[in-house]
């Protein structure tokens, strides 16, 4: 393995994470992009929380996000050492007549070749929280409990 | 109009002596209003608006699972239709810890429990304990569509 190969390495994996999002193509992601035991953290207290375990609860929570009606934009990239992807970008949301917006900072932790760990964190989590309990309801009690 | 108040104290009584036997069917058919509208403020798992009977008693049943105690501390009658309660909520599960005073208000129609409103008298400790003890299923199970 080549030290090119090993500075272009992680930030190719998020790259064709984002390709595959663009295009649709959740089995690509299921079983080349993201590790089986895939974990994403969402720091909260809200719907959308907690930490995600595996590849379909990560890209059921990519589809909530969504239905919530947040688009991204301004993203950039940097690497940390050989293993992590850092990213910024600009969450959007408009929920009850009320924008938000949401600057976040994502890092990704690559372990052969895939997304192992993701670690959010969020420069406005009261906002985060209001926005999330407005666009998302949960199911009645106790059909949402574990 | 003094009946009226005697009735909607008793209500209220009604509940706890039902649950205290756990008699939770005379609850559901005879204490609480059909689409009886329960709101426990937060932002957790078992917080925001319960409504209906079947949906109350479950939330309790989670309160019950999660080893959170309720100490009444006052209860009295404070309109004609509502009667206001503090009591003490408290439990400790592993390194998370409740222990704090709320009040909650019952509004009593027709000789039923309408709707009810608690107030917390600490938030965020509320928030931790519940995030603590109550899980949630995983996204695609959770969320009403």
């Amino acid at each position: 393995m080549s030290t090119t190969d090993v500075a272009a390495g992680p930030q190719a994996v998020v790259d064709r994470m984002y390709q595959c999002f663009g295009t649709g193509d959740m089995e690509t992601l299921k079983t080349e992009v993201f590790a089986p035991d895939i974990q994403w953290a969402l720091p909260g207290h809200h719907p959308l929380s907690g930490v995600k375990r595996g590849a379909d609860e990560v890209i059921a929570f990519f589809g909530a996000l969504i239905q919530s009606g947040v688009n991204v934009d301004n993203v950039s990239f940097g690497t940390i050492g050989d293993d992590r992807v850092v990213e910024t970008h600009s969450g959007h949301g408009t929920v009850e007549g009320q924008e938000y917006l949401f600057p976040t900072c994502s890092v990704y932790t690559i372990r052969d070749g895939k997304i192992a760990h993701v670690q959010v964190y969020t420069a406005d989590q009261h906002g985060v929280d209001d926005y999330f309990w407005k666009a998302n309801a949960l199911k009645p009690i106790p059909e949402r409990l574990a | 109009m003094a009946v009226q108040e005697t009735t909607a104290m008793q209500v209220v009584e009604r509940m706890y002596e039902c649950f205290n036997r756990s008699d939770l069917d005379t609850i559901r058919n005879e204490v609480f209003a059909q689409d009886i509208k329960w709101t426990l403020p937060g932002r957790h798992p078992l917080g925001g608006v319960k409504t209906g009977a079947d949906e109350v008693l479950a939330f309790f049943h989670e309160l019950n699972l999660s080893g959170v105690q309720v100490d009444l501390v006052h209860i009295g009658q404070w309109t004609d239709d509502t009667v206001v309660e503090v009591h003490r909520g408290h439990g400790v599960v592993g390194d998370a810890k409740l222990d704090a005073l709320n009040c909650t208000h019952y509004k009593v129609v027709n000789g039923k429990i309408q709707e009810v409103q608690v107030y917390m008298g600490d938030q965020y400790g509320a928030d931790n304990f519940f995030w603590a003890v109550s899980k949630l299923k995983p996204i695609q199970d959770r969320i009403a569509h």
